[in-house]
């Protein structure tokens, strides 16, 4: 017996370490990320900014100011550089180890595209709450602005280029921030020292109150915003557009004012809150609504109509048959090669997890075989459907395709919003974008995006709230 | 005559069967996964073919004599590894200081030796107590905790004395001088307990600060990978511990007492992995009816895991520290030393009665097998750095003789 076992044990070491050593590190990804998500390993938070008090997104597309504003012509300014969609309130950090400053408030920004050179953000805090402090902005410039009197700021951070100052209600500056530029300037954070004096009353807020302006950068005024040609000079505000002060009520407010300036309202950040989770119940209104999947498509091959309904009836085998006939006939036939690549992933859905592995490989040589095919041509949306399908369906923490699907949706959003007339849809049409915008939602949440899936969550219910849709 | 003949082939079979094994593992983990037959990357394979199949050759002739090439990866990666990752970071961030963007995206490398102070931190307040990426990168926290608990199950602290690429500059000063200038064989105890005590420190400093005090504080490879910036009199400080350890303990140590000294004394790592050895699949076995006496094995020993109270005492195994390196196998003459299964303690090794069983037994020797494991997880683990090196290396060189 004790002779039978050591040849066991014996032969058990030598697969473990011919064959299981390899093995490991093929798989060290996966298994990495499936550890990190079953044992929810994070990394401590003072070393990351700190615990989130507050995570606000604002409108995409809403940088033109009062509603009209241009990107300047002569500036090199990027399309949506100057477009707020994201601002983080973080918790103040104690004791915080491995960092410049042992203790540091930080809050960050996050835009649709990356600057030039000439991009102006001027941040107003109101720290307290007390009515104190200062309503007029911090340079002479051509904003042309004030700040409500119910909440007058205490900090204003200046952020220009790769570098930003604090200053106080008395329009001294208090000290260097800590800039971080990520994504060549697409996401900023911003590390405040907390080490002086002036800054200990962020210890004991409650809650914050913020303006977040973004512009271009004045030539005329230093730290202003450049003047524009109507209106106050600030591209984007962080605003809560549910409500009745959006950005564009707030920047168009001096025409009714008596001062002639725009009065700006604050968003609040609980300093002892959490962030609220995302509502995304429209999205399975949505989903739950379209019914997408039974839309049958048509193609001029009566063969693969037939093979193609049976697809969408849920007969996977005969579809698969059919499918494969029709690809050794033609195997260039995009079509057929997407919703073959569709069937072995729908056969992997019931397979082992060898199997599995093995037809989901063999579904994406099909499926990026067609994208490559379609490329450019009438037949690419509806590929890319089922390849974004598929690597929506896929188990993200195995195959890493949760990106690859924000990718496809994107690029058939893409495609659709050069078809379609996004001001004058039709009742399908509505339906159709609504549903691409969900499904876009959902991938870039398992992608974990949550500011392109927030943007998503917008436009979805933007398309889905206006009138005349049709619920079936 | 013919048994021996047959013996001999088999012998030779096996080896080949081995050989082609580690080809299969080198040529996919080298030029095919990370860098797809670039000049470096297949002159870095056949490099390691040739390594291992001198090493397995020369273990057919003489048991214990391949060593030489293990000295010989181990101190080529640690000197490429310096390279490719030097070069990283000035890719990524224009020098070798940490700079503010890392530190506060939290995108520091994560290596081994972080592992024993993230351990404790870890499991009371569920956080990882280091500013790194969590998944995604070759230097991320879940993918270094996966290549540890695979280290632990198979090689053990074998991976100190195969494997680390830090530990490599050691091997290599340990072979610089011929002779030994400074004897502390007498004082291995001590040092193992130093080793020990100074690990139970840094794990209770680093619960108690919740920062990895050994990487702050103390790490001497530092100064061949990444430190922090000297903008303040406590990284003025840290500045000076690691790099009068790096001097005294990689460098000068090593060659006056031909030790293996930063890695037997200071190393967190090391002084985990000899703790988590007891569940690794291979051990070190001292055949006291064979041994003389004669200590070789205590003065060879670079990790100072043997003493001549071992040896007297005849203990049967070489002390916790022991990381298989091989060097006291090469050495005693009766070849009373050998690698071993863990489980023989429940198991009975067979007589062989056959050519076929004899065979067997040859596919299935310790030795042989845990040779192949280190060697793999050298390989894998070297690939890409030392790919990068060496394509490097030759694009300096073309262009600096104009080719």
């Amino acid at each position: 017996m004790k002779k039978a076992s050591y040849y066991f044990f014996a032969s058990a070491v030598l697969l473990a370490c011919l064959i299981g050593i390899p093995f490991s590190f093929i798989g060290g990804d996966t298994m990495g990320k499936w550890i990190t998500r079953t044992c929810h390993l994070k990394i401590d938070s003072s070393m990351t900014g700190g615990e989130l008090a507050a995570d606000i997104f604002d409108d995409a597309e809403d940088d033109n100011g009062i509603g009209n504003l241009e990107y300047p012509e002569n500036t090199f300014a990027k399309k949506g550089s100057l477009d707020l969609v994201r601002y983080k309130v973080h918790k103040p950090v104690y004791n915080a180890r491995w960092q410049t400053f042992h203790e540091y408030w930080q809050l960050s920004l996050e835009y649709i595209s990356s600057p030039d050179d000439l991009r102006n953000i001027m941040i107003y805090i109101d720290a307290d709450g007390n009515r104190q402090g200062s309503t007029t902005p911090l340079f002479n410039d051509e904003t042309n602005c004030t700040f409500t009197d119910e909440h007058p700021w205490d900090y204003a951070i200046w952020i220009f280029d790769k570098s930003g100052k604090i200053y106080g209600s008395d329009k001294k500056e208090i000290e260097k921030v800590q800039i971080c530029n990520l994504e060549n300037g697409k996401k900023i954070t911003i590390r405040i020292p907390l080490e002086k004096k002036e800054m200990h009353k962020i210890y004991s807020s409650k809650k914050t109150y913020h303006y977040v302006l973004t512009g271009i950068l004045s030539k005329c005024h230093e730290g202003g915003f450049q003047k524009v040609s109507e209106g106050p000079g600030i591209f984007d505000i962080l605003d809560d557009s549910s409500s009745a002060q959006s950005q564009k009520i707030q920047l168009n407010s001096y025409r009714t004012n008596e001062s002639g300036k725009s009065i700006l309202i604050p968003i609040v950040a609980d300093m002892k809150g959490t962030p609220q989770k995302i509502d995304d119940r429209i999205i399975k209104e949505i989903k739950s609504a379209c019914s997408i999947e039974n839309t049958i498509p048509e193609y001029d091959d009566e063969k693969l109509n037939l093979a193609v309904k049976e697809f969408t009836e849920g007969k996977m085998e005969d579809a698969e048959s059919k499918l494969k006939n029709i690809i050794h006939e033609n195997p260039e036939n995009a079509i057929a090669l997407a919703y073959y690549g569709s069937c072995l992933a729908s056969r992997a859905g019931k397979s082992s997890a060898f199997k599995a592995l093995k037809l989901v490989n063999e579904s994406y040589k099909y499926l990026d075989k067609a994208v490559e095919i379609s490329r450019g041509t009438m037949q690419e949306l509806d590929v890319l459907l089922n390849r974004a399908s598929v690597s929506s369906a896929v188990p993200d923490v195995i195959f890493g395709k949760a990106s690859a699907a924000v990718k496809d949706y994107e690029r058939c959003l893409e495609i659709l919003n050069g078809i379609f007339n996004e001001e004058n849809l039709l009742p399908e049409q509505r339906k159709f974008l609504a549903h691409m915008y969900a499904c876009a939602y959902e991938s870039c949440m398992s992608a974990e995006n949550d500011t392109s899936a927030h943007i998503y969550l917008k436009k979805a219910e933007k398309i889905w709230n206006e009138k005349d849709i049709e619920i079936q | 005559m013919i048994n021996q003949k047959k013996e001999r082939t088999a012998n030779t079979l096996i080896s080949i069967f081995i050989l082609l094994l580690m080809a299969a593992v080198i040529t996919f983990f080298v030029p095919i996964q990370q860098m797809n037959f670039t000049k470096g990357s297949l002159i870095y394979a056949l490099f390691l073919i040739y390594l291992f199949a001198k090493m397995t050759f020369a273990e057919q002739k003489k048991k214990g004599s391949g060593v030489k090439y293990r000295r010989i990866f181990q101190s080529t990666f640690a000197i490429l590894f310096c390279i490719s990752f030097i070069k990283d970071l000035y890719a990524e961030r224009g020098s070798m200081a940490i700079t503010d963007s890392a530190m506060s995206n939290a995108e520091l490398p994560f290596c081994h030796i972080v592992i024993p102070q993230i351990l404790l931190p870890l499991a009371i307040t569920k956080n990882i107590i280091f500013p790194a990426r969590l998944t995604g990168h070759y230097a991320a926290v879940a993918n270094m905790l996966v290549i540890w608990l695979t280290m632990s199950i198979t090689i053990g602290r074998g991976w100190c004395g195969w494997v680390c690429f830090y530990g490599g500059w050691e091997e290599g000063m340990t072979h610089v001088a011929k002779k030994r200038r400074l004897n502390i064989i007498s004082k291995n105890k001590e040092i193992r307990e130093f080793q020990f005590g100074f690990f139970a420190f840094i794990i209770l400093v680093s619960l108690g600060t919740l920062s990895a005090a050994y990487c702050e504080w103390f790490c001497p490879f530092k100064l061949v990978t990444e430190f922090s910036p000297i903008t303040s009199i406590p990284t003025l400080i840290s500045a000076i511990i690691f790099i009068g350890l790096f001097l005294a303990l990689v460098i000068i140590f090593p060659i006056l007492t031909k030790k293996r000294t930063q890695c037997s004394t200071l190393c967190p790592f090391g002084a985990l992995a000899s703790i988590t050895d007891r569940f690794s699949m291979f051990r070190m076995k001292i055949d006291t009816s064979k041994c003389k006496r004669c200590m070789k094995c205590v003065n060879t020993c670079p990790f100072g895991a043997l003493d001549e109270k071992t040896i007297l005492d005849k203990k049967g195994t070489p002390e916790l520290t022991c990381a298989k390196c091989g060097e006291c196998v090469n050495i005693c003459e009766e070849k009373a030393i050998s690698y071993d299964f863990r489980f023989m303690h429940i198991c009975e090794k067979p007589e062989a009665k056959n050519a076929f069983e004899k065979s067997i037994h040859k596919l299935l020797d310790p030795a042989l097998i845990f040779r192949f494991a280190s060697f793999s997880f050298g390989v894998i683990m070297s690939g890409s750095f030392a790919t990068k090196s060496i394509d490097l290396i030759l694009e300096e060189i073309f262009r600096n003789f104009g080719f």
